[in-house]
């Protein structure tokens, strides 16, 4: 058999898994419920695994890898004051029936001095009964390609981008494709999620001999290889700009007249106002944004959304990691606060409504109130009439990180670039890096103009320094007045 | 033979029935540990977490591609990893199948597994935590070491928010087909707390927060009552902290800030950056480019042997013994810090993975460098998150807390704005504190550990106002 058109093997984790087998490979899991729930008055199961392929292709080096499988269940039970979980990396039901005599074992020494250590008592509830199974819709699978057409396929991408300038010394091609199976129980629920995903990102590195610069472009989100579409133009558009900013200047710290790209936009919005409405963060009085709700905190132009049914994208789901049904939340409306995103405990806590965003890291580390993907909503006007209102501003470009401080609202986001303009046209003028910085308010205050466009971007969001989930953010390009360094 | 849960045994024997395999590693890492989470004193989630894994990698050679480089051995090395889990003993064959196959449609140069050599004792588990119920022991000891420092700060009007403890322990066993068999157990301890402070005002939305993380491997080394005193201390001076102003002057970078400005000099001394021909540092050329050199000289070393290290090991993932080694030395590259692969590559002397970063203190109190004369002196104590740019060097990083000394000897908490600039220029000029420090590298490109000066003064960044 020729190696070059012999299909990867199908993971017995995740790859050929269908809500059927999930089904039956975890029928187990409501019995165990069932008998914690004798003890404790809640208890859930929540199994997952991960699987898929990635490569890292470059000069002179190629690597190919399976995706850090992981396959493993955790047990949650609650005494009615405190939460205790057991998580184990695997999912045979002997394995978990152990876990599940390990976390009553447990709750027997937890539960002394519980309630001296909790004043208030939490009720933990299920759900209305649910009996589902979802499936991420692939239109291309990952599978339709030989491992070795996919080394071809995204070699030659990278050889595109490789020969596009001189000045280009290194490209740098990462493919990764993965399917994430989730079977969540309760006593009012059975549920089974596959989410398939593939990502691909291209970063083209250039030299004058003195100064080096690079540039990227990231393509995927939950579904299959035809989310991984890349023109010529924008293959193009990664080398052109990279040797630009050879000779891109630092900016003059000030304020400025800007419009951001959906990237930026999104990572806005996600620092602004995604991690500041996180639930748990009200819990624990580390936001702000607790004392706002149903007040102004940006420009009536400003609607924010947090949304895991958006089809495609990477922060995309059916059903968080604690059973809650996928739907989207309004975070803010035309510039007034309207709620936050929550988990389990947070929402129970506050006696607040559950949204969909209970999320985890993996089976390994607990649930927190988390994004998934995070927006703002188009506005009227198109993004020739956006950019061409800026007299003299900068077209703020290519986000690249951000951070949260949902106590000051202060806010730090890092973009690539941006781009001079004067009189609504750009003068060819870069400047690099840019850091967005000041008060989260006033950048929602003055936003100005919104436009018709939309796009997200696939990211990735941690809570602190850790807890690293999939995510989406991005919108449309946004007029704004923001201090930047 | 019926073997139920796999063991490394097990799979050395289906690798050893491989002949088309070059070569391959072997590791088994098993881990349990106990988290808990608090807000304020109340505890919302206690948990237990196990995991067993292993890691084959293999390497497969074949002839390069028609039209390819001939590679340094004449033909192409592949390499490939596959995780497997105990219930994997089925599936065992089946994996390996897999791994060889993508193994040999990858094509790299070719290079060599190290041959076994003397590993160095280096001591990384605390045996209180390796202990039986040693990590749900340890988790509470934290917990309550940090109640009780919060006990004692609640008069200044600081109190805890929310901390998360984790405590692991993992036994890793590493074999290679060259003959390696190694082990290690090492304990990791991690903790975050967020600390409220409220002024005189019952405004709750008046409050400022300090966020802190601190990893270690023993409970002792986390020194918690400080961590607890100093963050109890930036958020009572964050809230009472002004805007920042825009300026051109000296500024001070201390304490946890600091680290993160050191990466881009990790990376450019790689030698696996010079292989991806992204390194800007050359042998025996100075890591300040065009920049003349007037600070104090510059000396980071690298540090893999250091006892209860975060960055230490024994050995490094091809099996290369840990050791030190000198990188920068007088503002000069010295030496790259080498994997085996990338030694191999380059023709330079193997120096395995790195371990903590070492960087050499300067002569200075750090008093002296925030100290102010012709005008005021920025200290940065915590940034929003170090947004250091490894490839180009280039900063750009909100304040989170800072003081203004000024030449008055005030002492002014300022916070908001961005400190701007570059590494590569400013370390030129940089002056280095006498008091060292042990702090985390915390930021988007991963964790490590800095054993350096307590602070640096640059002439060459820019201060600009919120």
């Amino acid at each position: 058999m020729s190696l070059s058109t012999q299909r990867h093997t199908p993971d017995p984790r995740a790859g050929s898994a269908s809500p059927s087998t999930l089904r039956t490979q975890f029928a187990f899991l409501p019995e165990v419920i069932a008998e914690l729930e004798r003890s404790v008055p809640y208890a859930s199961a929540l199994a997952t695994s991960s699987s898929g392929v990635r490569l890292a292709l470059r000069d002179s080096e190629q690597g190919v890898s399976r995706r850090d499988p992981s396959a493993g269940v955790v047990l949650t039970a609650s005494d009615g004051y405190e939460i205790e979980e057991v998580a184990v990396g695997a999912t045979d039901e002997a394995s978990v029936r152990d876990a599940s005599r390990r976390l009553l074992e447990g709750l027997r020494r937890t539960r002394v001095g519980a309630h001296e250590r909790n004043r208030n008592a939490i009720n933990l509830e299920p759900g209305d009964q649910l009996s589902a199974d979802y499936v991420t819709p692939v239109e291309i699978s990952p599978d339709s390609l030989s491992l070795a057409e996919k080394l071809a396929r995204f070699e030659d991408l990278r050889q595109r981008a490789r020969r596009g300038d001189s000045r280009v010394v290194q490209a740098m091609a990462r493919y990764g494709d993965a399917v994430e199976t989730k079977v969540f129980v309760n006593r009012t629920r059975f549920i089974t999620e596959i989410v398939h995903r593939a990502t691909l990102n291209l970063t083209v590195f250039v030299s004058d001999g003195n100064v080096r610069r690079y540039n990227w472009l990231s393509r995927g989100g939950t579904g299959g290889l035809e989310s991984l579409e890349v023109d010529e133009a924008s293959l193009a558009n990664v080398t052109e700009i990279a040797v630009a900013l050879l000779g891109a200047k630092p900016i003059e710290p000030g304020v400025y007249d800007a419009v951001v790209d959906p990237s930026v936009a999104g990572i806005l919005a996600h620092e602004a106002f995604g991690h500041g409405v996180e639930t748990d963060m009200f819990l624990k009085g580390r936001a702000r944004g607790v004392h706002y709700i149903g007040k102004r905190v940006g420009s009536d132009l400003v609607t924010i959304v947090d949304d895991p049914t958006v089809p495609g994208a990477n922060g995309t789901y059916f059903i968080d990691d604690e059973g809650q049904s996928a739907s989207p939340t309004c975070i803010i409306r035309d510039g007034v606060l309207m709620g936050g995103l929550s988990d389990l405990y947070s929402a129970t806590r506050l006696g607040i409504a559950r949204t969909a965003n209970g999320r985890r890291e993996s089976f390994e580390r607990k649930a927190y109130a988390r994004m998934s993907n995070t927006f703002f909503t188009p506005g009227r006007h198109s993004v020739e009439e956006v950019l061409g209102s800026l007299d003299h501003g900068l077209y703020i470009c290519q986000g690249a990180n951000g951070m949260e401080d949902p106590k000051g609202w202060g806010i730090q986001v890092g973009a690539h670039f941006a781009r001079e303009y004067r009189h609504g046209k750009p003068t060819g003028v870069l400047f690099a890096p840019v850091s967005i910085t000041g008060y989260v308010p006033d950048v929602l205050g003055n936003v100005t103009m919104v436009a018709n466009d939309f796009h997200l971007h696939p990211g990735g969001c941690g809570k602190g320094w850790k807890e690293y989930i999939t995510v989406g953010d991005g919108g449309p390009h946004v007029r704004t007045r923001l201090q930047l360094a | 033979m019926v073997t139920r849960t796999l063991t490394a045994d097990f799979i050395v024997q289906a690798l050893s029935r491989r002949p088309e395999i070059a070569g391959w590693t072997l590791t088994r890492r098993r881990r349990h540990g106990t988290q808990l989470y608090v807000i304020g004193r109340d505890v919302e989630n206690t948990r237990e977490v196990t995991t067993e894994d292993f890691t084959v990698t293999v390497f497969h050679d074949h002839p390069w591609p028609d039209g390819h480089d001939t590679g340094i051995a004449g033909h192409a090395r592949g390499v490939s990893s596959v995780k497997l889990v105990p219930g994997d003993t089925a599936s065992l064959d089946a994996r390996l199948d897999e791994v060889i196959m993508m193994a040999s449609l990858v094509h790299n140069p070719s290079y060599e597994l190290p041959p076994p050599e003397t590993l160095p004792a280096v001591v990384l588990a605390d045996p209180q935590i390796t202990a039986a119920d040693g990590t749900r022991r340890a988790v509470w000891e934290m917990a309550e070491a940090v109640w009780e420092a919060c006990d004692r700060e609640a008069s200044t009007g600081v109190r805890l928010s929310a901390g998360e403890f984790f405590v692991t322990v993992t036994d890793r066993e590493f074999r290679t087909s060259r003959g390696i068999h190694a082990s290690s157990e090492t304990t990791h301890l991690a903790v975050e707390i967020a600390l409220l402070a409220r002024g005189d005002s019952d405004d709750p939305t008046l409050e400022a927060e300090t966020f802190r993380p601190v990893e270690a491997r023993r409970v002792s080394d986390l020194r918690l009552a400080s961590q607890v005193a100093e963050a109890s201390r930036f958020a009572r001076d964050t809230l009472r902290a002004r805007p920042t102003e825009t300026r051109d002057g000296p500024v001070v970078v201390s304490g946890t800030a600091l680290p993160p400005f050191f990466d881009p000099f990790m990376f450019h001394s790689s030698a696996q950056a010079a292989y991806m021909k992204l390194s800007r540092f050359t042998p025996d050329g100075t890591v300040f480019g065009d920049h003349a050199t007037v600070g104090d000289p510059l000396h980071v070393s690298s540090h893999a042997l250091r006892p209860y290290g975060l960055s230490s090991h024994s050995f490094d993932g091809d099996g290369v013994p840990g050791r030190d080694t000198d990188l920068i030395v007088g503002g000069i590259l010295f030496a790259r810090h080498a994997p085996s692969r990338y030694a191999q590559y380059l023709g330079v002397p193997v120096t395995g993975e790195p371990g903590a970063v070492v960087v050499r203190a300067g002569a200075t109190p750090l008093a002296e460098l925030v100290r102010a004369s012709g005008g005021p002196v920025v200290e940065i104590v915590a940034f929003s998150s170090p947004n250091v740019d490894d490839i180009t060097g280039d900063v750009g990083c909100e304040i989170r807390l800072g003081y203004e000394h000024l030449p008055s000897g005030e002492v002014r908490p300022i916070k908001g704005g961005a400190l701007a600039g570059n590494v590569f220029e400013a370390f030129a000029s940089a002056r280095f504190s006498q008091e060292t420090q042990e702090a985390l590298i915390t930021g988007f490109g991963g964790g490590g550990v800095f054993v350096g000066p307590r602070g640096a003064r640059f002439e060459g960044m820019r201060v600009a106002a919120g």
